[in-house]
């Protein structure tokens, strides 16, 4: 297996959404999130659509003490540190068939421009029941609950570790090659002439 | 003619047959190295220059000051001005900074000449402020008496006329230089322009227990510098106490790790003298589910940094939140390379299911 891009979405016009439709479904995934802001916003997520109540979360804002929040109707990537301001997220995702979907983050926000004023963090893992949803999603919606809107270039993007390769050759492998008669040795990823 | 797999690891084709090794036409692949440099002798910095202009980047970074005052930090496209303003937690105390032209420094204050092994993401617009959320090990005093310390930090550089192009280790104090040997590699990934076909991060082993629910789950693979683990445990018959050994050839099972570990935000402890790794979140009962993300520094002559994270989803339906444990650890062993992993079940009463899987990437 390797790792591909699973989907991507940049706005071209401002707006609330920031969705993957058709992503490729992966067991491990790295979501990326960076938005950009200037009036209030607040990261919604949800998979496949499901928009019940099987959301449910630990965070801690700042360094602060943890807290919680269950039976949600989506997973929060900002929770706690909405502003208006451009924010980025890094997301570890597990997305196995028949199981609890899992998330480890870790989100940022700019605070104020200029470096007189110091940023926000967040680190949170969150998980999706399977009440309504077993199989693996391949689909994510992040939605602005915020009064503003994601503004032009904010970006979505998936990152997916099911890719196929289009042979799998250990190293180690000797190549005879009819065309010029030569032989050559696999190590790394590259065929070296022996 | 068509290519013919011959015995003997042996393969017979035309030139245009001889195998690729990317994705299939119209896949994109993940993190791609831009552009890395590694000290051949003592220096002062370690800079990673003339970077394409990528949305994201991951920067892997190890490194230690060689003599004199430790005391590293990075800057970003060189800039010196008080451009800089962080939040950080160093084993776990959070902390912020304003105004900074220092940039953001490691994991621990003061200075010293220990090895350092650094993840960080940057977000990067060429008009925007450039946005950074990054994860620290560092080795502390050698041997498994000492735990490693942890820092996670996040970054903002308030510079909005270019995109990031250069990523700049140097030494705060003035006084050392970086030893020969320290590296810094910049991978980068962009959704828009990117059409690569290739990986920086090489799928080393892929196990499960499908085969019988066990008490662990080991990997083994070709060596590498630089190791990305993932891993999903499931519990059954009991619990599951979800912890990690390494080794070379086999598993260590001996008092040769330490490590400090967060759980559920809570304040840092320290575990010396282990003869495991215990990331795991916690006990997970049967049914439960868990996960882990480990990055690992494998240079042969160091002790092994670790960075863990991991997460227990707790009993089954969104009525039960989640818990989480941050960690960092280490191997001391200094005369040889991981080359096998093993995932285990530490001290809980049960196996860990035939759903539990391990990933190990990698990469020189």
């Amino acid at each position: 297996m390797a790792w591909i891009k699973a989907g991507s979405t940049t706005l071209g016009s401002a707006g609330d959404d920031l969705d993957i439709t058709s992503m490729t479904a992966n067991k491990f995934n790295q979501f990326m999130s960076h938005t950009l802001s200037t009036t209030a916003r607040n990261h919604r997520v949800t998979y496949d659509n499901n928009g019940a109540t099987d959301y449910a979360w630990r965070q801690s804002v700042n360094g602060a003490t943890d807290n919680t929040a269950t039976s949600q109707q989506y997973t929060n990537w900002n929770n706690g540190v909405g502003g208006s301001d451009d924010a980025f997220t890094t997301v570890y995702v597990l997305n196995i068939d028949g199981e609890e979907k899992l998330e480890i983050g870790y989100h940022m926000t700019q605070n104020t421009t200029g470096a007189t004023s110091a940023p926000y963090r967040r680190e949170f893992v969150s998980k999706v029941d399977t009440t309504t949803n077993t199989g693996q999603f391949t689909r994510i919606d992040m939605t602005n609950s915020g009064a503003g809107d994601y503004l032009t270039n904010s970006n979505l993007s998936a990152l997916g570790s099911d890719g196929v390769e289009e042979l799998n050759v250990q190293d180690g492998a000797i190549y005879y090659d009819t065309d010029l008669n030569k032989e050559y040795v696999l190590y790394n990823n590259t065929w070296t002439e022996l | 003619m068509t290519i013919e797999w011959l015995a003997g690891n042996r393969i017979r084709g035309t030139t245009a047959e001889r195998p690729n090794f990317g994705l299939p036409s119209g896949s994109v692949g993940g993190w791609v190295e831009l552009a890395r440099t590694t000290l051949g002798s003592d220096t002062a910095t370690v800079d990673v220059s003339s970077l394409d202009d990528k949305r994201y980047y991951m920067v892997l970074s190890n490194y230690n000051i060689s003599s004199g005052n430790g005391n590293p930090y990075f800057r970003l496209n060189s800039d010196i001005g008080s451009n800089y303003s962080a939040r950080y937690s160093l084993n776990g105390s959070e902390a912020t900074n304003t105004s900074q032209g220092n940039g953001m420094y490691g994991a621990v204050a003061g200075y010293n000449l220990l090895p350092y092994f650094t993840i960080d993401y940057f977000a990067n617009l060429s008009g925007k402020e450039k946005l950074h959320i990054g994860h620290v090990a560092h080795q502390n005093t050698a041997g498994a008496a000492n735990a490693p310390n942890r820092g996670e930090r996040h970054l903002k550089h308030a510079q909005t006329s270019n995109p990031i192009t250069s990523y700049n280790l140097w030494n705060a104090s003035g006084s050392g230089d970086f030893a020969s040997g320290s590296e810094c590699v910049v991978l980068g990934w962009d959704p828009d322009s990117d059409t690569h076909t290739t990986n920086f991060w090489q799928e080393l082993a892929s196990v499960d227990l499908s085969g019988g629910a066990a008490d662990t789950l080991d990997a083994s693979f070709t060596a590498k510098k630089y190791l990305w683990i993932q891993y999903f445990v499931k519990a059954t018959g009991g619990t599951v106490v979800d912890g990690f050994r390494v080794g070379n050839s086999t598993i260590d099972t001996g008092s040769n790790y330490a490590y400090r570990r967060s759980s559920n935000g809570g304040a840092d402890g320290t575990f010396t003298e282990k003869d495991v790794y215990a990331v795991g979140a916690g006990s997970v009962a049967t049914g439960e589910v868990a996960m882990g993300n480990i990055f690992i520094i494998n240079n042969t002559s160091n002790e092994k940094l670790m960075i863990g994270h991991t997460m227990l989803a707790e009993a089954a339906g969104a009525a039960n939140a989640p818990g989480r444990k941050e960690s960092v650890g280490k191997w001391t062993n200094t005369s040889n390379q991981i080359d096998i992993v093993q995932l285990r079940n530490s001290t809980g009463t049960g196996d860990m299911g035939t759903e539990t899987i391990m990933k190990v990437w990698g990469a020189d």
